[in-house]
């Protein structure tokens, strides 16, 4: 539903961006992943026209946002970014309120909608909403601006390293939470990121970009297992069989055959990884997945051996 | 233009004359009003300062608001009129930078330089002199450079209180409707503010060379 | 005469110099306000002409104020309005626009620059960022400023007294030229004590913008 067409940006001599076309679908997390310098941010701020292409067009739902009012369109777009850029003058209520105030929303709707947007960053109104943004933690801080950016309910979302801040500890709960409301929410979002573990975790598809170049755009487990050269492949690095463990997850490994001795039982996007730890702990025959109350299959270490070695094989005839 | 020349012929003696009265009260003044303003930032800068150095700066910073001319004024009712007073009301308004500037150096020089030279052995007043003072200069003589305009400034005023100074031309200038007169006093007064705010700018550069980012 | 006397003599003579004082410098501020202000503004976002414009004003300032009557004084002459109220204006507007404007472009310039950038990629209007987030964040800078200016122009306009403008300075004028202490005096602690009362007055205003969320300084 967004839509680059050989966009390109450049500044004097210098090309930022170089000639990137690639369709994000509704509902999709699209992770733009690369070192720094590689152009994703730039990428990613010319969605809400933060920065306009040098050439190319991209399209919004159909239609041309290039051409209309950078204005309106932003107050469509949720945005929250690294340095979080609270409101340091106005409260978290304030704060998150900022977007539904723009389009008009009326008062009582917008104080329901900050609760709401509070209780599920997980942050008591209660005791969140009179703070200001000196008054909280790091991790407090980066809950909001997310809050801030969902608030008005945009269908697409801006994220550039949203978690950035978060000390490492709190981070992994926060992707986990942040991964459980997407399921939810099913948004579609543009995700900035270095991190390679951050991306396994939280793309639907991940666009690989180099100097301004997409090097390939795929889902996780595509990009680990099928890399389209060498770049790709070495940025996986040598931990390719493992980073596959956190790509798939147990949906991919699948035995419909029902196993003796089967335990427990996960929902179908549970990381193989987790699950190939517990069957290795406890030596179990398998694990069931279940979703909504139905047993879709089990996962055993033959199925994850065979998903697995299939990737390998794949790897070795590339 | 030319009654303007003529008249800069006719009175170059007393130009200068006033100019040199200018420059006495201001260098007296200053000559004081730096060492005093120098060890006031000093003693401020101690630690034991802390408690009172709130309310001193608070004194200090009220001071520096009233007008040189009321600060004048006062100074001829307690000592009469003369150079003395205007001596000693252009002193008080210079050593107010001179000893906040000099404190925010002080404040400035970075910790681990301190720590560095106590750890090689040197005493409180070798430390001052090798290491705070030297990067606290450029500091300094900022303050500096904005006491000496201050002082210039109500110098021009000390003519008022029977002190001389360049302002003589001006004022007479001004009482008699001479606009020569007026522009006699005045663009050697302005020209001596900006080249002296100039000349200090140039050595607090020079003396902030080694300054980068610690 | 004592104190009390003097004050009773001369009560009407020390309002209406008070009074003229006031005027004096309220007008001049006003429209250094409104002309460096917004010009402190505009110039923080062009770093080459904030630059050049600063470094005029500095040096204007740096000049001190009786020369700038006295070089003033002179080309007003020209156009015939030399003396009374409006070459002191001109000159008080002069001086006061340093720090009105230098005050304005820092304090624009310590918004910080996430907070711009979160409300731009909101979808604020450039005139919706200006009055929501830059100006209320500035708005204890500027306060500053005019604060400055203030005092400042308290103290020019007491010099002015001397070209015709009236105003509390007349009093020091008169008690030099009849070497009468009490009048200097009186004059002068006048003076002191609107300077201290505004600086005071402006002071608590500043605390007082300052945005509730802003005590604790630290900006995420």
């Amino acid at each position: 539903m967004i839509e680059f067409i050989e966009v390109r940006k450049q500044y004097g001599a210098a090309v930022a961006l170089d000639g990137i076309s690639l369709q994000v679908n509704p509902g999709e997390l699209c992770v733009l992943l690369g070192p720094s310098g590689s152009g994703k941010t730039t990428l990613m701020r010319m969605a809400n026209r933060l920065v306009e292409p040098s050439s190319g067009s991209i399209r919004l739902n159909g239609r041309d946002i290039l051409a209309g009012d950078p204005v309106a369109l932003r107050r469509g777009i949720g945005y929250a970014i690294q340095s979080v850029g609270l409101f340091p003058h106005r409260t978290v209520a304030e704060n998150i309120a900022t977007t539904p105030e723009l389009i008009g929303m009326p008062r009582a709707a917008i104080e329901a909608r900050v609760d709401e947007m509070l209780a599920m960053m997980q942050l008591d109104p209660a005791r969140y909403r009179g703070r200001y943004p000196s008054e909280l933690s790091g991790g407090e801080a980066q809950r909001v601006g997310v809050a801030r950016a969902l608030a008005a309910d945009p269908p697409l979302l801006l994220m550039d390293e949203p978690f950035g801040a978060i000390d490492p500890i709190n981070r992994a709960a926060i992707r986990e939470q942040f991964l459980e409301l997407q399921r939810r929410l099913r948004k579609t979002i543009l995700f900035v990121s270095h991190d390679i573990q951050e991306a396994i975790q939280l793309a639907d598809r991940i666009a690989l970009l180099r100097d301004g170049r997409l090097e390939q755009f795929g889902s996780p487990a595509e990009l680990i297992a099928s890399p389209a050269n060498r770049f790709v492949e070495q940025f996986f690095g040598r931990d390719r069989a493992m980073l596959m463990l956190d790509a798939l997850t147990a949906a991919d490994a699948l035995d419909p055959a029902p196993a003796a001795g089967a335990r427990g039982s996960v929902p179908s996007h549970a990381p193989l990884r987790d699950l190939l730890m517990g069957l290795l702990r406890d030596g179990g025959a398998g694990i069931d997945v279940v979703d909504d109350g139905a047993r879709i299959g089990t996962v055993t270490l033959e199925s994850i051996g065979r998903r697995m070695g299939s990737g390998a094989r794949e790897e070795r005839e590339a | 233009m030319s009654d303007f020349t003529g008249y800069i012929a006719e009175n170059i003696g007393m130009i200068g004359l006033r100019l040199a009265e200018h420059v006495g009260i201001v260098g007296l003044a200053l000559a004081i009003a730096a060492p005093v303003g120098l060890l006031a930032g000093i003693a401020l800068a101690d630690e034991r300062a802390r408690g009172v150095r709130g309310a001193i700066f608070y004194i200090l910073g009220l001071g520096q608001t009233v007008p040189s001319l009321a600060i004048l004024a006062l100074a001829v009712g307690v000592l009469g009129v003369g150079w003395v007073p205007a001596t000693v009301a252009l002193l008080l308004y210079a050593v107010i930078p001179i000893a906040r500037n000099s404190y925010t150096g002080l404040r400035a020089v970075p910790e681990p330089a301190v720590d560095a030279a106590r750890g090689m052995g040197m005493d409180r007043w070798g430390i001052l002199r090798q290491v705070e003072l030297p990067l606290a200069a450029p500091y300094i003589i900022a303050g500096l450079r904005t006491a000496t305009v201050f002082a210039i400034s109500a110098g021009a005023l000390a003519s008022l209180i029977g002190a001389g100074g360049l302002g003589d031309f001006i004022f007479t200038g001004i009482a008699l409707y001479k606009p020569e007169a007026m522009l006699a006093g005045a663009i050697p007064t302005a020209m001596l503010a900006l080249a002296a705010d100039w000349g200090l700018g140039r050595i607090e550069k020079r003396m902030g060379r080694w300054r980068r980012t610690t | 005469m004592s104190v009390m006397e003097f004050l009773r003599e001369y009560d009407q003579s020390l309002l209406i110099a008070l009074y003229e004082h006031l005027r004096l410098v309220g007008i001049a501020l006003l429209i250094a306000a409104m002309i460096g202000i917004p010009l402190g503004i505009r110039i923080a976002r062009r770093e080459r002409i904030a630059g050049a414009t600063l470094f005029l004003l500095s040096a204007i300032q740096t000049i001190p104020n009786i020369a700038l009557f006295g070089l003033m004084i002179p080309i007003l002459a020209m156009i015939n309005r030399g003396i009374g109220p409006f070459p002191a204006t001109v000159a008080m507007v002069l001086y006061a626009l340093l720090p009105l404007t230098r005050n304005s472009y820092v304090a624009i310039r310590e918004v910080p620059a996430s907070a711009l950038d979160a409300a731009r990629g909101m979808g604020m209007t450039e005139r919706q960022i200006l009055l929501r987030v830059a100006l209320p964040l500035a708005a204890p800078g500027i306060i500053a400023g005019v604060r400055i200016a203030a005092g400042m122009s308290i103290g020019v306009a007491a010099i002015a007294a001397y070209i015709g403008a009236g105003g509390l300075g007349l009093f020091i004028v008169r008690g030099i030229q009849t070497t009468w202490n009490m009048m200097t005096i009186a004059g002068a602690a006048g003076i002191a004590l609107l300077a201290l009362v505004v600086e005071l007055l402006l002071g608590w205003a500043e605390r007082a913008l300052r945005p509730r969320g802003m005590r604790g300084e630290e900006i995420r």
